[in-house]
């Protein structure tokens, strides 16, 4: 169990860091995400899907802290992060300047289009992220055009 | 997927990771935490309802009423709070298959309903507050030889009841703040 987390750590890493912008919260979060590992993946029939099921538990414990976050603060975790004022430590602990500005520009999209565009980038298939996110992979696809756009715009004018 | 932008976004988005090992080292002491304290809640409320349980048998057998009396709800307490306690960490150890969209439904549902118990709450404190204040307008409580003690047991009805319902109150703004929050994603969500 600790080899496919081991394996997938920094995916998941990085799935968590375009939920949580702050660190100390986002590092509670991806503890969360692998105590919920560790509870879900027995009940994984289909090696087969693991790859999705893995980042299916991360996604679901990531909209959960967001919840959370709303429901401790009063704000969603997204309002949070804007008015958050410690990059200077997000930036020395991403190994360069082209990945931060990746994730500052990932975490301000809307949610559904973040999810999306995080999936994407861990190289899952259009299948697969229809069957995490519970929608169709033609939506999947106008949902990733639109990611890729904001995207875009975020980073040529950011 | 062979789409030369996702390509050169995914190029950057590898260079962000983090430290696995750290972590799993984290979470190797983390673990059973969540068993450790379920334990003892559990544990403290099974204490809890036999010792009620020993006070009502101990209270039948010296005919001490006083003592079955002090029993009864204690053992009704810890014995139903042993067996909620441990239902609700069961439930929540246990992986349910949902989407993020099925999450901020099931999120928003938990908020409305917060939201009526606290509306209801908020006119239960209304409802006693009016009457203590009644009881003293209508001089109900009639207690010449006891006049301080009625007074302050009065005052302080009406004071646990004021701060009871400004905290409710302030609990429902953040409750309404919360319905709109999750509302908006969830909209998001479906219109995406």
């Amino acid at each position: 169990m600790e080899d496919v987390i081991r394996l997938y750590g920094p995916g998941l890493a990085r799935t968590a860091s375009s939920y949580e912008r702050d660190p100390a919260l986002r590092d509670e979060l991806v503890q969360d995400i692998y105590l919920a590992l560790l509870t879900a993946l027995p009940r994984l029939r289909d090696a087969e899907r693991l790859r999705a099921y893995i980042f299916k538990v991360a996604h679901h414990r990531c909209v959960s802290h967001v919840m959370r976050r709303v429901r401790e603060r009063g704000t969603s975790s997204e309002e949070n992060a804007v008015q958050s004022d410690d990059p200077p430590q997000e930036k020395a602990l991403m190994d360069n300047e082209r990945a931060y500005a990746l994730m500052e520009a990932v975490r301000s999209l809307k949610l559904p289009y973040r999810q999306v565009i995080a999936l994407v980038l861990e190289d899952l298939s259009y299948r697969e992220i229809a069957e995490i996110l519970g929608i169709s992979e033609s939506n999947v696809g106008v949902r990733v055009n639109r990611a890729k756009r904001q995207l875009k715009e975020i980073l040529d004018h950011g | 997927m062979d789409d030369p932008d996702i390509e050169t976004l995914r190029a950057g988005w590898h260079d962000a990771g983090g430290e696995t090992e750290l972590r799993l080292r984290a979470i190797r002491r983390r673990r059973w935490l969540p068993v450790i304290v379920t334990g003892a809640e559990v544990g403290a409320a099974t204490v809890t309802a036999l010792l009620g349980a020993w006070l009502i048998w101990h209270g039948l057998r010296a005919h001490i009423a006083a003592y079955s009396t002090l029993g009864a709800p204690l053992f009704a307490c810890g014995f139903s709070l042993s067996i909620v306690l441990a239902d609700a960490r069961r439930a929540s150890l246990t992986w349910r298959d949902e989407t993020p969209g099925d999450l901020l439904r099931t999120g928003l549902r938990q908020v409305e309903a917060s939201l009526r118990v606290i509306d209801i709450m908020r006119w239960y404190a209304v409802g006693i507050l009016l009457f203590l204040i009644a009881t003293r307008i209508v001089n109900l409580v009639k207690g010449e030889a006891h006049g301080p003690y009625t007074w302050l047991a009065t005052g302080g009805g009406v004071t646990i009841c004021g701060l009871y319902w400004l905290w409710l109150t302030g609990r429902r703004r953040k409750s309404r703040i919360e319905q709109r929050i999750l509302a908006r994603l969830l909209a998001e969500e479906q219109t995406a």
